[in-house]
């Protein structure tokens, strides 16, 4: 729907380029942050009851709740972004499993569902070996759901820049750098500076990678499409 | 039955009596189109010439839209066509990030995807596509691709080797076909832009469809 000027005829060249607009604007970018926020803290979480699990351990309860919290955030954009919102539940009554946005709405769902009976295990029960039995599970669910956006993107064959490989990369990466962020702010000083020194390890590589990858795909992408 | 459509580029004069019919018969909100009209000037003045390529829906056999879609509202039907069920649609906007040839738009009235159905409704009442009746020469030819004796068929056969379709190396093996076609009416990036214009910056467009 592009068009424009060739000045040497004064005329109108009209485009058949895939590119009519921004049609996923803000609202994506803001489901994507907040995604990662939600299932990179459980990353994180893991990361830390494994590898520090006597320092660490009164992050469970704080966690799982940072992780409802912005994964409902997460939703929120999602929906919103509908121009029918009030059909949503068309994706759970007539799916269709090809597309990456209902593998990832039922994925997300499932995560949902892990989180509540993780916070239910140390919150009602404060049953910590409860908390991390659902913990493995969750994080393994939290690979999909992260990840699934980028088979969305890579299912968008009008945008040349969205490559699969990059962009699964990138989803990790982004879920890593947000969920080590949100880690620190949430240890704060409680953390040791072992802690604070993997996370910030952390952090630093995940967001010197995904830089490198934005780079990289925005500066040759563009030659390449 | 699998449907298709072939437009012969060298019978089009450009009138767009196939776009104004299509936005008649399905009542297309004003921004948005199902069928477009494609021109570019070829040539510098006063060595000019413009060339004109009708553009709609190519109902891929491999179609990333229906792909994409959560809720199975783009979906075949029994002869081919990539149809839309609006009352389905949750308005994702997938596939309209999913077309290559930028054939789907968001409806402003219903909030809901839309497009090209080859006229599916008229189809079902054994009529032609609005948009083949209204062609003065014949330009637009629609019929069963898998009968022999069908006339574009016939016109494919007897057009052996001039005949094309868009972005190919996409791989979703359109159902639309073009004769007399060339670099300047099906490759998008083949014609000169002003300075500093590329795909991804610079690009004026009208507005679309949706709410946001």
């Amino acid at each position: 729907m592009a068009h424009e000027i060739i000045a040497a005829t004064n005329a109108i060249v009209t485009l058949d380029v895939a590119l009519p607009g921004i049609v996923w604007g803000w609202i994506i970018t803001m489901n994507m942050w907040a995604k990662s926020i939600g299932t990179g803290i459980i990353f994180l979480t893991f990361f830390l009851l494994k590898k520090y699990p006597k320092e660490t351990g009164f992050i469970r309860f704080p966690a799982v709740a940072v992780s409802i919290v912005f994964i409902h955030l997460f939703l929120f954009f999602t929906v919103i972004d509908l121009h029918q919102m009030f059909r949503f539940w068309h994706i759970f009554f007539y799916p269709h499993l090809t597309s990456a946005i209902t593998i990832g709405a039922w994925m997300a769902t499932g995560f949902v569902g892990l989180l509540l009976a993780m916070a239910y295990a140390i919150y009602m029960k404060k049953d910590e070996a409860m908390y991390d039995k659902y913990l493995g599970w969750t994080v393994l669910l939290a690979i999909p759901v992260t990840l699934y956006t980028a088979g969305l993107m890579a299912e968008s064959t009008a945008r040349e820049l969205w490559q699969m490989p990059t962009e699964s990369a990138q989803m990790i990466l982004a879920a890593l750098l947000a969920g080590s962020a949100t880690m620190l702010l949430l240890g704060g000083n409680k953390f040791s500076d072992t802690v604070k020194k993997d996370l910030g390890i952390i952090l630093g590589l995940s967001a010197f990678s995904a830089f490198t990858l934005y780079m990289a795909e925005y500066i040759f992408g563009g030659m390449k499409a | 039955m699998q449907l298709g459509f072939l437009v012969d580029l060298r019978l089009c004069m450009g009138c767009k009596g196939c776009e104004i019919a299509c936005k008649v018969e399905n009542e297309v909100p004003l921004s948005t189109w199902r069928l477009r009209v494609k021109y570019v000037d070829v040539g510098t003045f006063p060595e000019t010439r413009r060339t004109f390529t009708p553009l709609r829906c190519n109902h891929c056999a491999n179609a990333p839209c229906e792909r994409i879609c959560p809720v199975s509202a783009l979906h075949y039907i029994e002869n081919g066509i990539v149809n839309i069920d609006k009352e389905r649609c949750i308005g994702c906007a997938g596939c309209v990030m999913a077309c290559p040839y930028g054939a789907i738009y968001i409806d402003p009235q219903t909030q809901t995807a839309d497009k090209c159905t080859y006229c599916a409704h008229r189809v079902a009442s054994s009529m032609m596509p609005s948009c083949v009746v209204a062609c003065p020469v014949e330009a637009n030819i629609f019929g069963d691709l898998d009968d022999p004796m069908s006339n574009i068929s016939k016109y494919i056969q007897q057009h052996q080797g001039n005949v094309q379709v868009r972005k190919p190396e996409k791989g979703t093996d359109p159902h639309h076909f073009y004769v007399g076609g060339g670099n300047v009416t099906l490759n998008p990036l083949a014609s000169f832009r002003g300075e500093g214009h590329n795909l991804f910056n610079k690009l004026t467009h009208l507005p679309i469809g949706g709410h946001h």
